[in-house]
């Protein structure tokens, strides 16, 4: 589903490689976990395969399809969700979901009951003829999430997602991803809450310092790193180093 | 006031960027070219604006200093300066008091309304004196072979400088403060545009009304005014007495006069200064916390409304209406945009209509000549490339997405249609800037529809050059850093540099226009012609610009 390979990015002519030669297979069905301390790698990662950075070196495909080659077919099998929800300030909430549905091209009929349904599963709908300025943080995240959505991407990527969420609504989008994945599609999500990872994550990968220390499901992790039991101590064991 | 220099130290900081300024050139000394190319453009722009003003200015002083009236060049420049910061005061004032980010940090520190408030004030005051400096200057290149020698000129000088932009902008704060106040219900944007443009027309109404009475003196009038002593003076700074005080400051500076001209205005600035921070005090929160009641209510859209409400649309329908929304919605931004074009013809109609000013009688003498249609057609779609030039919507396109830029990145959407679409909202936004000059010619002119016609496709052909240019130079280096709407224009270059190309263009188009005249073509022909020409101009200009589209897209970190 989505394909990462050798990709690498630097800032500041090269002095600083946030990403360093970064391989990555994520399949179809399964939910893939991106863990990693403060300025690891993750966001940038994530901004490469989602088209928002250019990477300077590797390739990035979407169901076979290079996400800079045909950057047009790839961003329309993605739903993103930033880890800081800018939307835009002066549109309502109802207004935002159209354009995306719009640009995505979703028929009418299908968004309507998308829209219906999501905005019911977030308890949004009582707010969903304001104005975007007027939500909270959590608000416009699960706005974003409904946008994301909205177009059944074949691989939903969401940075940092549980932010800001109250329980019930990270609780909503845990099951949502579980779902999305039922329907033999992909989710690729970093965070930081590794209980919200070891529980959810069919697979999972541990960035540091741009590069990737670790990748398995929880049980290959485990036996990777001997006598330690928890996804916390893997993660501070190889992410110490 | 408690707290207010450490407020006034992160404010500068914040507004100038100046800790990011430092970090990026003289901490990391990278890109050390961009502040040299800056600087190049802009002694290159400026520059050649500074030449003309000098020109302007040493023929004020030539001709009034056989008169002793030398000073009037400083009381007109003062008068410049004064009436722009009062025009443009009211929405900045709105913006930087209201609509800043950094308000979400500052509130809720334990400092007070004025504190917050005199912070602000400082740092418009900052930015005025930049826009002071630009205009001050030629008076004084002008001026000071007169005056060299005296030393308390150029104490006069500065102090004049320092004092000139408080008293007006004061007004402006006072006038914003209490209109924030009062408007804090359902569409608070929309009133705050509307009555911003109203109160800006009331200001020249009276203005007017006061120079009319003014012109209609007997002619012996004129003849004191350049026999008496500061009579002309006196005259100009009549407008605005502050002026007259600021350029008496300097001009009779060392003298008695001079020093209570110089007591006057820094008495009165001062006193505006106290009334800001009173006024400030008691109205600035009760505005703030008004404006985030409004956002705090609730509007649900129950499923069957939705059904309705949910329909499809085509991308670039999508794109446009995404444009106009986001311009539309942001009061900031439809005052810089629009204020000029709505205000420059309103106030022209009044001494149109009255035919008392000079533009009146010139208009009266003109409907005799034959020539008279043919130079109007020209002259009022003249008017109207001149307001889109000054027109920020195309060079700051891109630079208004600012932090949501990165959605314009994420969607399926090629960035030659995302470019087409922001022409197309510019190409509206040209019509509309055009639309109350066309209706004040078709009014003052009593034109026929083929002229009115003529004047609106020449007028939008010729804003069309200048917004096209500045959506390339936007979309080579956007401004995405803004934490006020304000700033997304003001604080922006983009929206400067393409003034001073789109000058040299129209500027090449006038010399044509009345070299054709003087040939005697007929007017059809002119009017072809211009419009041939006009047409190639856009469609080089719009091939430019979609040609670059997807690199420069490419290139640009969301």
């Amino acid at each position: 589903m989505l394909s990462i390979k050798g990709v690498s990015k630097s800032y500041q002519k090269g002095s600083i490689k946030a990403v360093d030669g970064v391989d990555l297979e994520i399949r179809a069905g399964e939910i893939f976990g991106f863990l990693g301390p403060n300025g690891a790698g993750k966001t940038t990662t994530i901004k490469m395969v989602v088209g928002l950075l250019r990477p300077d070196s590797g390739q990035i495909t979407v169901d076979g399809v290079d996400v800079w080659g045909d950057p047009i077919a790839a961003k329309s099998r993605i739903g993103y969700v930033p880890d800081e929800p800018d939307l835009y300030e002066k549109l309502t909430g109802l207004e935002y979901l159209n354009f995306i549905a719009d640009v995505w091209r979703v028929p009418a009929t299908v968004r309507a009951a998308r829209m219906n349904e999501l905005l019911d599963t977030f308890e949004l709908r009582s707010a969903i003829g304001d104005l975007v300025q007027g939500y909270s943080h959590g608000m416009k995240q699960k706005l974003a999430v409904i946008a994301a959505m909205l177009h059944e991407p074949s691989l939903f990527i969401l940075d940092e997602p549980m932010t800001g969420l109250d329980p019930r609504a990270s609780h909503l989008l845990k099951e949502l991803m579980r779902q999305h994945c039922d329907r033999g599609k992909a989710v690729f999500f970093s965070t930081h809450i590794l209980e919200v990872a070891e529980r959810l994550c069919d697979r999972l990968a541990i960035i540091n310092r741009g590069r990737i220390v670790a990748v398995g499901t929880m049980a290959e992790l485990r036996g990777k790193a001997v006598g330690q039991k928890s996804l916390e101590d893997i993660f501070l064991e190889l992410t110490e180093k | 006031m408690n707290g207010f220099w450490p407020v006034l130290k992160v404010t500068f900081r914040d507004n100038f960027g100046l800790s990011v300024l430092r970090d990026r050139y003289l901490r990391r000394r990278q890109r050390l070219w961009e502040p040299i190319l800056i600087l190049f453009a802009i002694v290159m722009g400026v520059g050649s604006l500074e030449t003309g003003l000098v020109f302007v200015a040493k023929g004020i002083v030539s001709a009034a200093a056989p008169l002793g009236q030398a000073g009037l060049v400083f009381v007109m420049a003062f008068l410049a300066v004064q009436v722009l910061t009062l025009v443009m005061g009211i929405s900045m004032v709105i913006s930087i008091f209201y609509f800043s980010e950094d308000l979400t940090h500052l509130v809720p520190l334990p400092v007070g309304a004025g504190a917050i408030v005199a912070s602000k004030f400082l740092v418009i005051l900052a930015g005025e004196y930049v826009t002071a400096l630009i205009i001050i200057a030629p008076a004084v290149i002008a001026y000071t072979p007169l005056a060299a020698a005296n030393p308390w000129y150029w104490v006069g000088l500065v102090l004049a400088f320092l004092l000139a932009p408080v008293l007006p902008l004061a007004l402006a704060s006072i006038a914003g403060l209490f209109l924030m106040r009062l408007i804090n219900r359902r569409h608070r944007d929309i009133l705050m545009v509307v009555t911003s443009i109203v109160l800006v027309i009331l200001i020249m109404s009276v203005q007017f009304l006061f120079t009319n009475t003014v012109a209609k003196q007997d002619p012996a009038y004129v003849m004191r005014l350049l026999s008496e002593k500061m009579g002309l003076m006196k005259a100009v700074g009549g407008y605005f007495p502050p002026s007259l005080w600021a350029g008496e400051t300097v001009a009779l500076a060392g003298t008695v006069a001079g020093g209570k001209a110089f007591l006057l205005l820094a008495g009165v600035s001062i006193l505006s200064l106290m009334v800001v921070a009173v006024v400030g005090e008691r109205l600035f929160f009760k505005g703030l916390i008004g404006g985030q009641e409004v956002a705090a209510k609730r509007r649900s859209v129950g499923a069957r409304e939705l059904a309705v409400q949910a329909r499809s649309g085509s991308v670039v329908a999508a794109l446009f209406w995404r444009e106009w929304k986001l311009f539309m919605r942001v009061p900031i931004f439809v005052m810089n945009g629009f204020m000029a074009s709505v205000i420059v013809p309103v106030v022209a109609v009044f001494p149109i209509m009255s035919e008392a000013g000079g533009l009146g009688q010139a208009l009266a003498l003109l409907r005799g000549s034959p020539l008279a249609a043919e130079i109007t057609v020209l002259a009022a779609a003249g008017i109207i490339a001149f307001l889109g030039s000054l027109n920020t919507t195309g060079s700051t396109s891109l630079s208004r997405e600012g932090k949501n830029f990165w959605i314009s990145k994420v969607i399926p959407v090629r960035p030659v249609q995302q470019v087409q679409a922001k022409l197309l909202f510019s190409l509206v936004a040209a019509v509309i800037s055009a639309a109350p000059v066309v209706l004040a010619y078709a009014v003052a002119a009593r034109a026929s529809l083929f002229n009115i016609l003529v004047v609106t496709v020449l007028g939008t052909l010729a804003s069309l050059v200048g917004l096209i240019i500045g959506l390339v130079f936007d979309m080579t280096r956007p401004y995405f850093k803004w934490t006020n709407p304000q700033q997304a224009v003001k604080n922006n270059l983009n929206a400067v540099f393409p003034m001073f190309v789109d000058a040299v263009v129209l500027g090449g188009l006038a010399f044509l226009s009345v070299k054709m005249v003087q040939a005697a073509l007929a007017p059809v022909v002119v009017y072809a012609l211009l419009g041939a020409i006009l047409f190639a101009l856009d469609s080089v200009a719009y091939r430019i610009t979609i040609s670059q589209a997807e690199m420069r897209y490419n290139r640009l970190d969301a």
